[in-house]
């Protein structure tokens, strides 16, 4: 029995990228089995519970073994800087989980000795529920990655009453396209076919003379009759249920789409947040999910109408986030990808509420979204020892330039949002739904430079017949044919929901070594606050001047400059342990909000009272990180 | 004189009886309003009072504070016209900041007047059977109790007690104000100092005066009573508490470095947390007011100048109606909007009621100086205030300087003005006070939707065809959905069923501008199930059309529902209206 038990453990151990991974819902049985294989290094805590009573498990990677060498003994675990990887709050977005996963078993087999230092936090799941539906496979696969609370999405009383369905029965809700809608369908033609292409639709070109004649809608009937395709339900325009990467306090999208009636309305972000409210040794934050926001930086400087917050990063912090998108660059190459939408999400709230570096990305691109540096791949030829590990992305054929759909006209279609867009499905305007979109510039910036290439269809066709090549099934309903029960004849077809998101299971193992190289990369940047040099000074009898210095070793600033600003950190505390009475100039409490990076220092300087040969007491407590106590005696001859 | 005759004069002297019996209107609970209660007290007035109307009151805690206390909820409602849920709602709070405490006061007077007048005054007997009153006295119990308890200036204990490291040095609410001088209260230290800037004045020593440029003074402030606690080298710098539960509601909230007080998040403290949730689970609840101290005010959101869209055109005329009104009730009260006139607040209470949710609010300052002398004193000086404390007061509210011996300081004078000087309502114009704030709030409570038809008519449209015209008017000012909550999606819309009976069938509906329109904007789905996103506009109406198929004497049934309004039905027989 007991042997057994251990093989499975074992198997389950190894198909943490293998078999199950992007297909099963078994999550918390590969948390616990992991935990249980790296007794040392992984241990868990369930953090709170979800909507529809799963667990909420982070999982801490530390190493709370000996050290190896003879160094001084590392702190406790939570005092360590520690990293937050935050995964699975979109149940579409399955890689997230996978790669967290495959992150905690990397770290753990691989990079114990970083551990001694540094403690690694990962939740691979905030959504479990989410998750759970997206692969129970009792339902057409459908482009809903949300919490379940049932939400009158149009307001009509009625709720989730009009949800998009899989009319031809093949097991995944696409779209419609219906040809030249006829009066009172309450349809309006607004596309055209691709006459090169004809699986794209997209807007005319007026300029070539061209004549909408298309109207595009998600597949599914009016189950209300209100006139209205899909615009209260799963699947349908305004898909009820909450966003969870729209549901965190900072700027938070009031009245949008999914951003629930409060924030952290939820039981997984309200769990989430109160035990990051807690931990008081985190230094950075990365999210897995739909969108990036390290390759393309939120912009530097700019400010909410508050005047305070930032509304991308502070100025003062660019240098930092520079290094760690150079650090995220090298390990993935990735060169473009979507913007993640910022408000109320999860990495926009880390940063600018919880004050700590942090992030979103969507981990996994499209092939001709990565641009490996080409003179090195000539140089390091086949010597390079990643050459292997590493499958060479595949060159995309030249893409064919059709004009394609952005989000404001898929929401203008009553469609569901591109998914590969970290917008979030916006309600139509006009049948679609009600409009209860967010403030102005809520939709996500286009990187400079950039255009809509990423959310481009015919990449996305162009990539599916590789992948089709390399004997992967289709991410593509092609157009059939459909007679639609309320609209006559219609075409139904598409994109398979998820096939955006989620890479091909093979690619798992590239993208956890590359997540892994960017949280070691970024974990050895982190801010070490250490004592530095001290002086005791004579002046008189029974008079003192004494000095400590404290140093940052680490090359971030021990408090980014959001942190300074917001000080929800403590900042570095250097404490004298001598009554006021005794103290001639000098505060007791000496608080350096940031000590610059690689070498930094803050010098606290007292004149006490004492008798020689006495010993005083200075404690040195760092905003991240463990703190030391100094004793230093009062006596002429000063070290 | 005959018995009947005797009987029809006592009806009709009954019948005037109210205005007679105005001086004297008998209750059930006897509550002075001439003076403060803490929140035990109120604990124990708020049974008595569901005690004695059973039939009105509903106490209920919506939860408890963070040291524990219920926060307590009186639902008043009168059953027989419908179940509270079924009737456009007002929400009356106070006392979000601890130290603010006529608030509670006025809350407390407001349910006491209502229940006992139920039924013996028309005016409010009309008003409490068309309308249904949520009343919560202090949404900070531990603050109001603390307050009373702990020795406190009129501005401390406004917060609840959730320790807040407040210096940021690790340490929480390790160094609050000291009563030196023993007396309960936390008044001010002065220091006998040669190079001071302030003199006592020669005529009344209670008094300081600062010297002019270039003249010696003989004392120094050392600001309020206290001693440095935590050995840092400074006094009293981080008192009890921290978050200002006035900053922890989700619409605009803004992180506590924008704005100190604002809590880890919207609704991180237990009290703001259950009051919302009961508030989220009510769309009934049409109008709001939250009672605070001090200045005199009839203040509208927003709380920043970016949010003035919030209050688009229509809603706004409701408001300065309501207001204007107000500040004919409220002597020496201004109407006044929080970010223009007061100061800026993000995730305040009525903002989230009025931007977040579309309810009509209004938060009250209490007390205002024009109150002290009520002529044309608005604003009384040093001297009339001295009058006012020592002839008015007769010298409650000073403690006379003591010297003290002071840790750090040596010898100190401690004493001054104490916590009842300021903001709160002197105590014998309490009930006046109470009085005026509970009439206006009725009259707020007073404009929610009334809905009405108006006008009914059935013509002879064809052969067996019908034309069925209806008005709904609402008779108050409050629309039964506002232009925000339109705009915004918030709450649900207003629907109008037309529910034909057997034999009976709708050919179509529409909406004509006018009863001389002859025409009507159509409504291609669902004729039977109108939805108004748009609701009855506030003293307004809005006119029905259907086509309907079916015999004469056929019949139909109209019923209007609204979230913020009673549903009204009516029968209606497929005949030519006369």
């Amino acid at each position: 029995m007991h042997k057994r038990l251990c093989r499975s453990v074992v198997a389950v151990a190894v198909s943490v990228c293998g078999a199950g991974a992007l297909a099963a819902d078994d999550l918390a049985a590969r948390v616990q089995a992991l935990a249980k294989q790296h007794p040392l290094l992984i241990d868990t805590t369930t953090i709170g519970t979800s909507r529809q009573g799963r667990p909420i498990v982070v999982m801490r990677v530390t190493n709370r073994g000996p050290r190896a060498d003879d160094g001084p003994p590392p702190p406790a675990p939570e005092h360590r800087p520690a990293l937050l990887i935050v995964a699975g709050l979109d149940g579409r977005h399955l890689v997230g989980a996978d790669v967290a996963m495959g992150l905690a078993e990397e770290l753990a087999t691989k990079h114990a000795g970083p551990l001694h230092r540094a403690t690694v936090y990962i939740v691979p799941c905030l959504n479990p529920d989410a998750r759970a539906w997206t692969l129970d496979g009792k339902h057409p696969k459908m482009d809903f990655g949300r919490g379940q609370s049932p939400i009158d999405a149009d307001r009509d009383r009625r709720t989730s009453e009009d949800g998009a369905e899989d009319l031809d029965g093949d097991g995944v809700v696409t779209l419609m396209r219906v040809r030249d809608p006829s009066p009172g369908s309450g349809l309006r033609a607004e596309f055209v076919i691709d006459p090169d292409n004809a699986a794209i639709v997209r807007r005319p070109d007026p300029a070539k003379g061209e004549r909408a004649s298309v109207a595009l809608l998600a597949e599914g009937i009016d189950n209300d009759g209100d006139g209205r395709f899909n615009e209260d339900g799963i699947g349908g325009s305004a898909g009820g249920g909450v966003d969870l990467d729209r549901n965190f306090p900072y700027r938070w999208p009031e009245f949008a789409d999914g951003a629930g009636p409060f924030p952290l309305s939820e039981p997984e972000t309200r769990a989430l947040a109160d035990w990051m409210l807690k931990a008081q040794n985190i230094a950075a934050v990365v999210v897995y999910g739909p969108g990036d926001s390290i390759v393309a930086l939120p912009e530097a400087g700019k400010l909410e109408p508050d005047g305070t917050t930032p509304t991308g990063i502070e100025n003062d912090d660019k240098t930092q986030y520079d290094e760690i998108a150079r650090l995220f660059k090298d390990a993935t190459h990735i060169a473009e990808a979507t913007p993640a939408d910022r408000p109320g999400s999860l990495h926009g709230w880390a940063y600018a509420h919880y004050a700590v570096y942090a992030m979103n990305t969507p981990l996994w691109v499209r092939p001709d979204q990565i641009k490996k540096p080409e003179p090195k791949r000539e140089e390091v030829k086949g010597d390079t020892p990643e050459a292997g590990d590493k499958p060479e992305a595949p060159v995309p054929p030249p893409a064919p330039k059709p004009i394609a759909l952005d989000d404001a006209e898929r929401a203008e279609a009553g469609l569901a949002s591109h998914e590969s867009e970290a917008q979030p499905p916006a309600p139509g305007g006009g049948r679609g739904g009600i409009r209860r979109g967010g403030p102005p510039g809520a939709a996500p910036p286009t990187p400079a430079g950039g255009d809509k290439k990423q959310g481009d269809d015919a990449n996305w066709l162009a990539y599916d017949q590789e992948r089709v090549k390399a004997g992967d099934p289709s991410g593509f309903v092609p157009w059939k044919p459909f007679n639609h029960p309320q609209l006559g004849p219609v075409e139904i077809g598409g994109f398979v929901p998820g096939f955006r998101l989620n890479p091909p299971a093979g690619e798992l193992p590239r993208l956890v070594s590359e997540q892994a190289a960017f949280a070691i990369g970024l974990m050895g940047r982190f801010p070490r606050v250490v004592v530095g040099e001290q002086r005791v000074e004579r002046l008189g009898p029974g008079l003192w001047r004494v000095w400590v210095r404290a140093v940052n070793e680490g090359p971030m600033p021990s408090l980014s400059a959001i942190g300074v600003k917001a000080r929800r950190h403590l900042p570095t505390i250097v404490r004298l342990d001598v009554p006021m009475e005794r103290v001639i100039s000098g505060d007791r409490v000496n608080r350096f909000w940031s000590i610059p990076g690689s070498g930094g220092i803050a010098d606290s300087e007292w004149t006490i009272r004492g008798d020689a040969g006495s010993e005083v007491s200075i404690e040195v407590a760092p905003s991240i990180g463990a703190k030391t106590i100094v004793k230093l005696r009062l006596e002429e001859a000063a070290r | 004189m005959n018995r009947t005759v005797l009987r029809a004069l006592a009806a009709g002297l009954l019948a005037a009886s109210p205005s007679l019996a105005q001086p004297d209107i008998p209750g059930k609970v006897p509550i002075a309003f001439n003076r403060y209660y803490t929140y035990a007290e109120f604990e124990s007035h708020l049974k008595a009072i569901a005690a004695a109307y059973p039939e009105l009151v509903e106490l209920r805690s919506l939860g408890k504070s963070l040291e524990g206390r219920d926060l307590w909820l009186a639902i008043v409602n009168s059953p027989k016209t419908g179940p509270h849920t079924s009737k456009p709602a007002m929400w009356i709070d106070g006392n979000v900041h601890g130290n603010e405490i006529q608030a509670g006061e006025a809350v407390l007077y407001s349910i006491w007047y209502l229940t006992k007048a139920y039924g013996q005054v028309p005016d409010l007997t009309k008003l409490l059977d068309s309308y249904s009153f949520y009343f919560l006295p202090s949404q900070n119990p531990d603050g109001r109790e603390s307050w009373f308890r702990d020795p406190h200036t009129s501005s401390s204990s406004r917060s609840n007690l959730r320790p807040v490291d407040g210096d940021r040095d690790g340490l929480f609410d390790e160094d609050g104000p000291d009563d030196l001088d023993g007396d309960g209260q936390i008044t001010q230290m002065w220091k006998k100092d040669p190079s001071g800037r302030f003199l006592r004045d020669r005529a009344d020593p209670r008094v300081f005066v600062q010297v002019e440029p270039g003249q010696r003074g003989e004392w120094t402030p050392l600001g309020q009573e206290g001693i440095d606690n935590d050995g840092d080298g400074r006094i009293n710098e981080d008192p009890p508490g921290g978050d200002d539960m006035n900053r922890n509601w989700p619409s605009d909230w803004q992180a506590d470095y924008v704005q100190f007080g604002a809590g880890l998040y919207p609704f991180s403290n237990p009290e703001p947390r259950a009051i919302g949730q009961f508030i989220l689970s009510r769309p009934n609840i049409t109008a709001a007011q939250s009672y605070h101290n001090a200045g005199g005010m009839i203040l509208r959101g927003p709380g920043a100048s970016y949010r003035e869209s919030a209050y688009p055109g229509s809603d706004r005329a409701v408001y300065d109606q309501i207001a204007a009104k107000g500040e004919d009730i409220l002597p020496y009260y201004r109407s006044l909007v929080i970010y223009r006139d007061l100061y800026t607040v993000y995730g305040g209470f009525v903002n989230w009621c009025a931007e977040g949710l579309g309810i009509f609010s209004f938060t009250n300052e209490m007390w205002t100086a024009g109150k002290y002398f009520q002529r044309d004193i608005t604003n009384p000086d040093d001297k009339r205030m001295w009058l006012f404390r020592d002839r008015l007061q007769f010298g409650l509210t000073f403690k006379d300087y003591t010297e003290i011996e002071h840790p750090t300081y040596g010898k100190v004078l401690v004493g001054g003005l104490n916590k009842w000087s300021s903001r709160v309502t002197p105590a014998f114009l309490l009930e006046e006070e109470c009085h005026r704030n509970f009439a206006f709030t009725m009259y707020h409570a007073d404009q929610m939707p009334l809905l009405a038809f108006e006008r009914v008519e059935v013509a002879r449209a064809g052969e067996g065809l019908w034309r069925l015209t209806a008005e709904v008017r609402n008779q108050k000012l409050i629309p039964t959905r506002g232009a925000w909550a339109r705009e915004k999606g918030i709450g649900q819309h207003d629907l109008m069923l037309c529910t034909p009976a057997e034999g009976v069938s709708i050919s179509a509906a529409g909406y004509p501008s006018s009863w001389l329109d002859q025409r009507m904007s159509p409504v291609r789905h669902e004729p039977g199930r109108l939805q108004l996103a748009g609701g009855i506009p506030g003293q307004g109406s809005v006119i029905f059309r259907w086509f309907l198929a079916g015999p004469e004497g056929g019949k139909v049934t109209l019923r209007y529902e609204a979230e913020k309004a009673k549903t009204i039905e009516r029968d209606v027989v497929l005949e030519p209206t006369p």
